[in-house]
């Protein structure tokens, strides 16, 4: 009777669950599209013709870049020129994978989780062409 | 001792000790990865489109009035926590009240957490090209498990 007891104990101790998810987030990105788009002739229309609304358009933030140069400056007058190359778009597209798997054993507990992300950057030039293109399919690595 | 009452004993023994002791081990990393070998290929001077197509999109895009910074980070922690109720054991334990409420206090958590990250911004001149690389890797030297 006692061993019965002690072995549903030890077999109490020994029970447990294993979870296993993956998170998704943001829309997939077509690495074959990147084909399509050409340094220097790629509008900013047919970018989003090529991959539809980007995730964020990053903007030059005026307030942000006045307060920067207002904290370096020490002095009565404060003149900023800003190069217009600073208002440049950068459209960024992401698709985020985020794998976890954890081990519940109640006496030794495991988790581990990784976050990547396939990120696409496009920055544009003065004149709404691509100026240049940065590609990391990051969730390869999962 | 026969040998049956010896296996009982040690049975016992582990499952006292499997209900008193914890083990936690805690793994997250988020971000990509920061290839090293190509941010050497980042020189003074490259210009920002090659910069890109080297390292791949960037985190953040700041704007500065003197140009852009790029900043590109991978993180990682790992946690190790070991957890001691003594309490537990005295499930299995027949004792004086005095023995079991001086053991019954009795916890311990040793917590261990190492996180680190790899790091590098690049700072661009109004003309887009770069002027300085910071980059600091240290998500090799974190331990694995």
């Amino acid at each position: 009777m006692a061993l019965r007891a002690l072995m549903l104990a030890f077999a109490l101790c020994c029970s447990g669950c294993v979870g296993i998810s993956t998170q998704y987030e943001g829309n997939p990105i077509q690495a074959e599209d990147l084909a399509k788009v050409e340094i220097g002739t790629t509008t900013r229309a047919e970018v989003l013709e090529i991959f539809g609304s980007p995730l964020r358009i990053d903007r030059a933030d005026i307030t942000g870049l006045a307060e920067r140069a207002l904290a370096r400056y020490q002095g009565e007058k404060l003149s900023l020129e800003i190069d217009p190359s600073l208002f440049n778009d950068v459209y960024i597209y992401e698709r985020r994978e985020i794998d976890r798997f954890a081990l519940l054993l109640g006496f030794f507990n495991y988790v581990v989780s990784d976050e990547r992300s396939d990120r696409l950057s496009i920055f544009f030039d003065k004149a709404g062409k691509v100026l240049g293109l940065g590609w990391t399919p990051g969730t390869e690595g999962l | 001792m026969s040998r049956a009452r010896a296996g009982l004993l040690a049975l016992g023994a582990l499952a006292a000790l499997l209900q008193a002791g914890c083990v936690t081990m805690i793994r997250v990393s988020a971000g990509n990865p920061i290839d090293s070998q190509a941010v050497a290929q980042v020189q003074s001077g490259t210009p920002l489109p090659e910069v890109i197509a080297t390292l791949g999109a960037p985190l953040e895009v700041q704007r500065h009035a003197d140009g852009k910074l790029l900043v590109y980070r991978a993180t990682g922690r790992n946690t190790f926590r070991l957890g001691l109720d003594a309490s537990q054991v005295l499930r299995f334990v027949d004792t004086t009240q005095l023995v079991s409420e001086l053991i019954g206090n009795f916890r311990l958590t040793i917590d261990r957490v190492h996180a680190d990250e790899d790091r590098l911004v690049i700072l661009f001149d109004l003309e887009d090209r770069v002027r300085a690389v910071g980059y600091r890797g240290s998500l090799a030297d974190l331990a694995s498990f």
